[in-house]
C-alpha cells in the first residue's frame, strides 16, 4: 500500500468514524442536540467552528428580537441563519457523518451526494417546521409538549439509521459472492424476481434487530445498478427527520411572536447553509475514496479494498445508529 | 502494505479519537450567586437567581401555557419549576462545591420558585452542601451546565457577592478561557473522558466560579 493510499483510507475513515455523546437536556425542557465527537490534530479546528457557530447563534438570535421589537428587516436575519447553517454542520451532529459513510458504502455520483445533502436539510427544515406548527394548532390542544414530539421523532430518526446501516450491510455482503445463489436470507431467494417489495416497518422503542426475519436485499442486478429513490428516501429521511434544536427554539419564538415569514426563511436559510456544508464533507469523503482505490493499483486488490470501505461505511451506520439510539433511550 | 495500512488506521483513530463534545449551547441564562456566611464563618447557603433568554422563555411559555392564554399562572409556573428543580437535580443542580480538589455535594433543592418577567424567564433557589464547608479552606463554587446545553453567564464581577464573610475573607470571580482551559487540562481531559463519558466532570473546567480566599 502507498503511502498515498493510507492517507485516502485516513481521511476516509476519519470523516465517518464518530462517537456519540449526550441526547436529554439538562434542563428537561427542550431537546439537547447529541454530539458527535472530534479529536486529534483537527480538534484547534473544531473548537474555532464552536466558537463562531455560538457567536453567529447569539446574533441570530438578536436579529430576531430585533424585528420582533422594532421590526429590522428579514434580510439580515436570513444571511446569518444561512452562516449559522452552514457552521452548524461542520460541528457535532449524526446527519454529515450518516450521508458520508453512505457515500463511502455506494459507489454513487458526487452529484448524487450533494442532492441528498439537499434533500435531507430541506427535510430537516420542514420537520422543524411541522413539529412547531403542528404544535401551535394542534398538539397544544391535546397537552402534547414539544419536548415528546421531539423526543418521539429523535428515537424514529435513529431507528431509521440502524435500518438503513443493516439494509445496506446486508446488500454488500451479499454483493461479495455475486455469483452464488441468493442466501436463503435474502428477499430475492423468498421471492424471485418480485420487486417494489414493501414492509411496514414499526419498531418499538428498544427493538434493535431492524430487520430481524426479512433481510432486505434487491433483485441480484440491481446491486450495480445506480441508487434508487428508496436508498435516496432511506437516507433523506434518516437525516432529516430529527430537526435541529437551533431552528426548534427559533421558530417557536417567531411563531410566538407572529414573526410567520421570518421564522420559516431563517429554517429555509439554515438548511440551505447545512446542505452545502455536509455536501462537501460527502464530496471528501467519495474523493478519499476513489484516490484510495486508484492509488491501490492492480484491479483485484482495489476490487477487495472497494468492498473493505464500503463494508466498513456500512457497519459506521450501523454502529452509530446503536448508539444514538441507545443514548436517546438511555436518558 | 502493512505497515502503511497501520499507519492509516493508527491516523483515523487519531482524527476519530472521542473527546469533549462541544456542542454549543442553546439555553442562556444571566445568572446572579450569593453565598451568604453563619456567624462562625460557615457557607450558609447558596442563593442563585438565573434569568433566560427571550428565545427559550418562549419555549417555556409554548410548553406550558396549558389553558392556552398567553401566560404562565401560577399553576403553570410550579409546574416549570417542578421540571426543571427534578431535572437538574441529576446535574448537581448545576454547580459544584470544592475544598482542595474536593467536590462536596450539593442537597436536595426544595424552594425553587419561578416566574415570567417581561417575556423572561426568572429561576430563584438556594442550596446548601451537605456537609459544612468552611471559608478557612478556601472553597471555590462553580456555576455550569455540565451538558453544555445552557450557557450560565455571570457579566458582572457585582453579580457573585459573598455576604458576611468575616474579616480577611475575600472573593473574586474567575472566568476561564476555554483554550487556556483545555490546554491547562490536556492530560487529564482524554482520561476524564473515558472515565466520565458523561462529562459531568471535565466541563467544570470551562465553568465560571467564584474562589473564597482567607489570609
Amino acid at each position: 500500500m502507498r503511502p498515498g493510499l493510507a492517507i485516502g483510507l485516513a481521511v476516509a475513515a476519519a470523516l465517518a468514524l464518530s462517537g456519540p455523546a449526550l441526547a436529554q437536556s439538562s434542563l428537561g425542557i427542550g431537546v439537547a442536540e447529541q454530539g458527535v465527537v472530534q479529536d486529534g490534530p483537527l480538534s484547534g479546528f473544531f473548537a474555532w467552528i464552536a466558537q463562531h457557530q455560538q457567536d453567529f447563534y447569539a446574533r441570530l438570535r438578536a436579529a430576531l428580537i430585533d424585528i420582533r421589537d422594532s421590526g429590522a428587516a428579514v434580510w439580515l436575519l436570513v444571511g446569518l441563519s444561512f452562516v449559522y447553517g452552514v457552521l452548524h454542520a461542520a460541528g457535532p451532529g449524526h446527519g454529515k457523518v450518516v450521508i458520508s459513510s453512505y457515500m463511502l458504502a455506494n459507489e454513487t455520483a458526487l452529484r448524487r451526494g450533494v442532492l441528498l445533502s439537499f434533500c435531507a436539510s430541506i427535510v430537516q427544515a420542514l420537520s422543524a417546521i411541522a413539529i412547531v406548527g403542528l404544535g401551535f394548532l394542534v398538539l397544544r390542544q391535546l397537552s402534547i409538549t414539544q419536548t415528546q414530539t421531539t423526543r418521539f421523532v429523535e428515537i424514529a430518526s435513529y431507528g431509521f439509521v440502524i435500518a438503513l446501516g443493516v439494509w445496506l450491510l446486508a446488500r454488500k455482503t451479499g454483493a461479495l459472492r455475486p455469483s452464488a445463489r441468493p442466501a436463503t436470507l435474502s428477499a430475492a431467494a423468498v421471492r424471485p424476481g418480485r420487486d417494489g417489495h414493501g414492509h411496514g416497518h414499526d419498531h418499538a422503542p428498544g427493538e434493535t434487530c431492524a430487520s430481524c426475519g426479512h433481510a432486505h436485499m434487491p433483485a441480484p442486478d440491481r446491486l450495480a445498478g445506480p441508487m434508487g429513490w428508496r436508498d435516496a428516501a432511506a437516507v433523506t429521511v434518516s437525516v432529516g427527520l430529527r430537526p435541529c434544536t437551533g431552528a426548534l427554539i427559533v421558530l417557536t419564538f417567531a411563531f410566538l411572536s407572529g414573526l410567520w415569514v421570518a421564522g420559516i426563511v431563517s429554517v429555509f436559510a439554515m438548511a440551505i447553509g447545512v446542505a452545502i456544508t455536509v455536501s462537501v464533507l460527502a464530496t471528501l469523503a467519495v474523493t478519499a475514496k476513489n484516490v484510495a482505490l486508484r492509488l491501490s493499483g492492480a484491479p483485484a486488490l482495489s476490487g477487495r479494498l472497494g468492498r473493505a470501505i464500503e463494508i466498513g461505511g456500512a457497519l459506521l451506520i450501523v454502529a452509530m445508529g446503536v448508539t444514538l439510539l441507545g443514548g436517546a433511550l438511555g436518558a | 502494505m502493512q505497515r502503511h495500512a497501520l499507519m492509516a488506521f493508527a491516523v483515523a483513530a487519531s482524527l476519530a479519537a472521542p473527546a469533549p463534545a462541544r456542542a454549543h449551547p442553546h439555553v442562556f441564562a444571566e445568572a446572579r450567586l450569593e453565598v451568604t456566611v453563619t456567624p462562625k464563618g460557615m457557607i450558609d447557603r447558596l442563593r442563585h437567581v438565573w434569568r433566560f433568554d427571550d428565545l427559550f422563555s418562549s419555549t417555556v411559555l409554548f410548553e406550558f401555557d396549558a389553558d392556552g392564554s398567553g401566560e404562565l399562572e401560577i399553576p403553570e409556573l410550579e409546574q416549570v419549576a417542578q421540571v426543571i428543580s427534578t431535572s437538574i437535580a441529576d446535574f448537581g443542580y448545576f454547580q459544584a462545591v470544592t475544598v482542595g480538589g474536593r467536590e462536596i455535594a450539593v442537597a436536595e433543592v426544595t424552594d425553587m420558585r419561578v416566574d415570567m418577567v417581561d417575556g423572561q424567564l426568572l429561576i430563584l433557589f438556594t442550596s446548601q452542601p451537605v456537609q459544612p464547608v468552611a471559608l478557612a479552606d478556601n472553597p471555590s463554587i462553580s456555576v455550569y451546565d455540565p451538558t453544555f446545553y445552557t450557557a450560565i453567564d455571570f457579566y458582572d464581577e457585582a453579580n457573585m457577592v459573598l455576604v458576611g464573610a468575616p474579616d480577611g475573607c475575600g472573593h473574586r470571580m474567575v472566568v476561564p478561557d476555554p483554550d487556556e482551559a483545555i490546554a491547562a487540562n490536556q492530560d487529564s481531559l482524554t482520561e476524564a473522558f473515558f472515565s466520565d463519558p458523561e462529562g459531568n466532570d471535565w466541563s467544570r473546567i470551562f465553568a465560571t466560579r467564584m474562589e473564597v480566599r482567607c489570609a
